[in-house]
């Protein structure tokens, strides 16, 4: 009977106009692999972020292009101007 | 032990007949034009025929695991142990699913296509207009972003996701920033669709004003100095 914790990615869902990436993380209790209890921890990736996690730089890549990430930074700097 | 051949039994009033032997054997049929009552149990060698008979239907052919029921009323249905409870709709699709005491994660399941509500028909709805299917809790930590004259520590926060609408609690200790838009807190967990406005105070009951959470998916507060554990509270509809 052996209790480990361990953290995935469990969702990637791309929002709104400028491509924000909202992930999901499922932190788990395992006892002999089994999932005893789970909670959720989550953040948001804004275009120009990076991440650690490769399954997000991968979308990171994907959706925030130069010209996003370009848009975006226009609309923050209008936005608190 | 003697025999005796009769065509016929009457008590000697014509009302009932008391048998007092321990067993009452017949190889034939047993015929009666009035009530049999039964004080013990009752023992069949065929029964399926006498299910059929009683007229339990669909109940006469049924499974440890199809049990059928159509009608009447009952209080409580229990899984046999070790064993999940699955509730199902007309067409077959799950509803409802009750887990074993050793499923931690989902224990109760629910599968809502629609809701109906009063016979006044308040709260009905469509099945795809009215699907309550997303609810979700958990945790996040806020960034800091801009620039802060003394950086707040301490950073944690909530949430809870209804549908669209998300309730967001950011907390933290201390920190300062020379004005409104010099510093913020980023890394929100689930992204506003629009903007949104929240209130701040700490542990004291200071209050510190309002906080904003803009399209740039940034928590910006009008106070420009905290002191103790902050929190700050938001309502909001995501995508």
């Amino acid at each position: 009977m052996a209790l480990t914790k361990q953290t995935v990615t469990d969702k990637i869902e791309i929002v709104g106009q400028f491509n924000h990436i909202q992930v999901r993380e499922a932190i788990q209790v395992l006892e002999d692999g089994n999932v005893m209890s789970q909670s959720y921890h989550r953040y948001v990736v804004a275009p120009g972020q990076t991440s650690d996690d490769a399954k997000v730089a991968a979308v990171i890549a994907a959706v925030h292009t130069p010209e996003v990430i370009s848009a975006y930074q226009a609309h923050i700097t209008s936005q608190t101007d | 032990m003697s025999l005796l051949k009769t065509n016929e039994i009457q008590n000697y009033n014509g009302s009932s007949l008391t048998l007092t032997a321990s067993t009452v054997s017949t190889s034939a049929q047993l015929n009666t034009g009035g009530n049999i009552s039964v004080t013990g149990s009752l023992n069949v060698s065929d029964d399926s025929t006498t299910r059929t008979n009683l007229g339990l239907g669909s109940m006469a052919t049924q499974n440890a695991n199809a049990v059928a029921i159509t009608g009447g009323t009952i209080n409580t249905v229990q899984p046999a142990t070790g064993q999940s409870l699955t509730i199902k709709d007309e067409d077959g699709n799950t509803a409802i699913t009750i887990g074993t005491d050793s499923t931690a994660a989902g224990y109760l399941s629910l599968n809502f296509g629609s809701y109906h509500g009063d016979s006044a028909g308040a709260g009905s709805g469509t099945l795809t207009g009215n699907t309550l299917d997303d609810y979700e809790e958990g945790t996040w930590t806020p960034g800091l972003g801009g620039t802060w004259t003394v950086n707040p520590t301490s950073l944690s926060g909530q949430y809870i996701k209804i549908g669209k609408i998300v309730w967001l609690r950011a907390q933290w200790l201390g920190g300062s920033k020379s004005s409104a838009v010099a510093a913020h807190f980023t890394n929100i967990p689930l992204a506003v669709s629009d903007q949104a406005t929240g209130s701040v105070s700490n542990v004291s009951v200071n209050d510190y004003g309002n906080a904003l959470v803009d399209g740039g998916q940034r928590i910006f507060f009008t106070a420009n100095s905290f002191s103790a554990t902050c929190f700050a509270n938001f309502v909001y509809e995501t995508h």
